[in-house]
């Protein structure tokens, strides 16, 4: 009989390696009081792919939000624990944490196309952002992100025209080569293919799959065939008492989606 | 039943459009019809005489550009930095009295401005009738419309937006110039446009302050250095002027301020387009 909430024994099991890229300790996140997510441990190995997957509204992107500190633009909620990027609590008072979002990359549901050309989307970041790229070095940075994404051939010859024209799976992959301009350690994705047709959904796997190694990604996704096919390890987020989201099951992918098992433990949260 | 109830509103609807084009209509056939006889080149470049029976509004045109180009110059800034005040910076209760002081403030008389500025500008500050203080005092006039304005576009931006520049570590002051200030022009073209509207038409506030109705040219001080001014030349040929000649120089030089207020619109239209074609392609699905 499965247990639906691990003791915090167990949850600290699912945290245990040696140097994680990303490590969130009892992260906890409250809205006025009531909390979003409850005392969430984790940890993520350099390299890996990690998904998260559960179900809608549990608090996942919330999650992802706490290692960038882009939850820090959601006025009143209160995060507390600690979240260390390669060692370091990236909620301290002396961490600037515009740096560390154009560190730690992100790409969202949908596609967020700036009303310019293709060439001023991909260095929005380089050009606007905290990293201070000089001017001359920034077309270089663009080709690279470009082809890195798979998109240098297919717009090579109209960077200069409105990122719009592109289709939405392209606007998906011109986001991610604006994230990679950054030349970011960790990118997170949260349902980077919700929005997406199937082939573009498998194109942004097989760039996800190509991107691993010297980058750290954690997805969110709500498919767990997604998660087969890409993840490393997945962790099952689901809602615990009060409705709180908290991390249930962290373990290898092809374990966490063997014989049903993710499915009973998301059975017994409906239960 | 539905279908009849969505006849009569869709009726209903065209009836007032139409009505109020109508309106519009009526008000330029009667200007051109009145002042078509005035009207030539030389009605435009030359300056008036004998009490505005003769000559034409070369100086009160340009009075009037000088007038609303000082309003815009000094009311531009201003309203930039109150409207990323109501929409960035302060909090949602500092916002929203913010906001009702900017409704109230539009709600003032233009005649209240205008004893304002010949209080302020023209006594105390000893400046006399100048461009300058009718510039101010017009500036002051038309800051809530363009503040408003901008605002509401400013607060239209989609938060997806804001949300993918923070990601990708801009800080909160250059999301305001990178990404909400291009985004929101739209919203201060068509502030300034509706400001400017307005500016140009008011009398009350330049009556104490800026215009005179003759004696007057280019100003070349700050101090004692009245204009003339559309607005206030139609005033006072209106109210005084028994002569015919004033009567159809009257109704031209009326032509005249209704179309600079539609030319400066249709200046502004290609920006209005390409930021409306950028709000509606951006950002994705």
């Amino acid at each position: 009989m499965l247990e639906p909430f691990p003791t915090r024994a167990d949850r600290t099991a699912c945290a245990s390696i040696p140097t994680p890229a990303v490590e969130l300790r009892d992260l906890s996140v409250f809205a006025g009081g009531r909390a979003i997510l409850s005392d969430v441990d984790l940890a993520v190995a350099p390299g890996e792919i990690l998904c998260l997957l559960g179900p809608s509204g549990v608090g996942k992107s919330t999650l992802l939000k706490c290692i960038n500190r882009l939850i820090d633009l959601e006025p009143g909620l209160d995060v507390r624990g600690e979240v260390l990027i390669e060692g370091e609590p990236v909620y301290r008072p002396e961490v600037d944490p515009d740096l560390l979002r154009s560190r730690v990359g992100m790409l969202f549901q949908q596609p967020v196309i700036f009303p310019a050309s293709i060439l001023d989307n991909v260095v929005f970041g380089l050009r606007h952002g905290a990293s201070r790229t000089p001017r001359r070095e920034l077309p270089g940075r663009a080709e690279r992100a470009l082809r890195e994404v798979g998109l240098w051939r297919e717009v090579r010859d109209r960077l200069d025209e409105p990122a719009t024209t592109l289709s939405v799976g392209q606007q998906q992959r011109l986001c991610l080569a604006r994230t990679l301009a950054l030349e970011p350690h960790i990118i997170l994705m949260d349902e980077p293919t919700s929005a997406l047709d199937p082939r573009s959904a498998r194109t942004i796997e097989e760039l996800a799959l190509a991107l691993k190694g010297p980058r750290t990604l954690i997805l969110v996704t709500h498919d767990p065939e997604q998660a087969r096919r890409v993840a490393d390890r997945a962790a099952c987020v689901t809602p615990g008492p009060g409705g709180a989201g908290a991390v249930t099951a962290c373990e290898a992918c092809d374990d966490l989606l063997r014989d049903g098992r993710l499915e009973e433990l998301l059975e017994g949260v409906i239960a | 039943m539905r279908r009849g109830a969505e006849r009569l509103f869709w009726g209903a609807t065209a009836l007032c459009a139409a009505g109020a084009c109508a309106v519009c209509a009526g008000i330029l056939i009667a200007t051109v019809a009145r002042g078509a006889d005035a009207l030539s080149w030389g009605f435009l470049v030359r300056a008036s005489s004998s009490a505005g029976a003769e000559g034409g509004i070369v100086y009160q045109l340009a009075g009037t550009l000088i007038l609303i180009a000082t309003a815009l110059a000094v009311a531009v800034p201003v309203a930039v930095g109150l409207a990323l005040a109501v929409s960035v910076y302060l909090g949602e209760r500092g916002a929203a009295r913010l906001r009702l002081a900017l409704y109230l403030w539009n709600g003032v008389p233009s005649v209240l401005f205008g004893l304002f500025g010949l209080i302020v500008l023209v006594r105390w500050a000893g400046w006399g009738k100048s461009w300058l203080a009718g510039g101010l005092v017009l500036g002051l006039m038309i800051l809530p419309t363009l503040t408003v304005s901008l605002a509401e576009r400013i607060d239209a931006v989609p938060r997806r937006y804001v949300e993918a520049a923070r990601g990708l570590g801009l800080t909160r002051s250059r999301v305001v110039t990178s990404v909400l200030l291009p985004q929101s022009a739209g919203g201060l073209v068509s502030g300034a446009l509706l400001g400017l509207a307005r500016a140009a038409g008011e009398t009350a506030p330049i009556l104490f302050t800026a215009a005179v109705f003759s004696g007057a040219t280019l100003p070349d001080a700050v101090r004692e250095s009245p204009v003339l001014a559309l607005p206030y030349h139609i005033f006072v040929l209106a109210q005084d002027s028994l002569e015919p000649g004033a009567a159809t120089r009257l109704w031209a030089a009326a032509f005249v301020l209704i179309a600079l207020v539609f030319g400066l619109g249709l200046l502004s239209l290609p920006m209005r387009l390409r930021v409306y074609d950028e709000a509606r392609d951006g950002g994705g699905p």
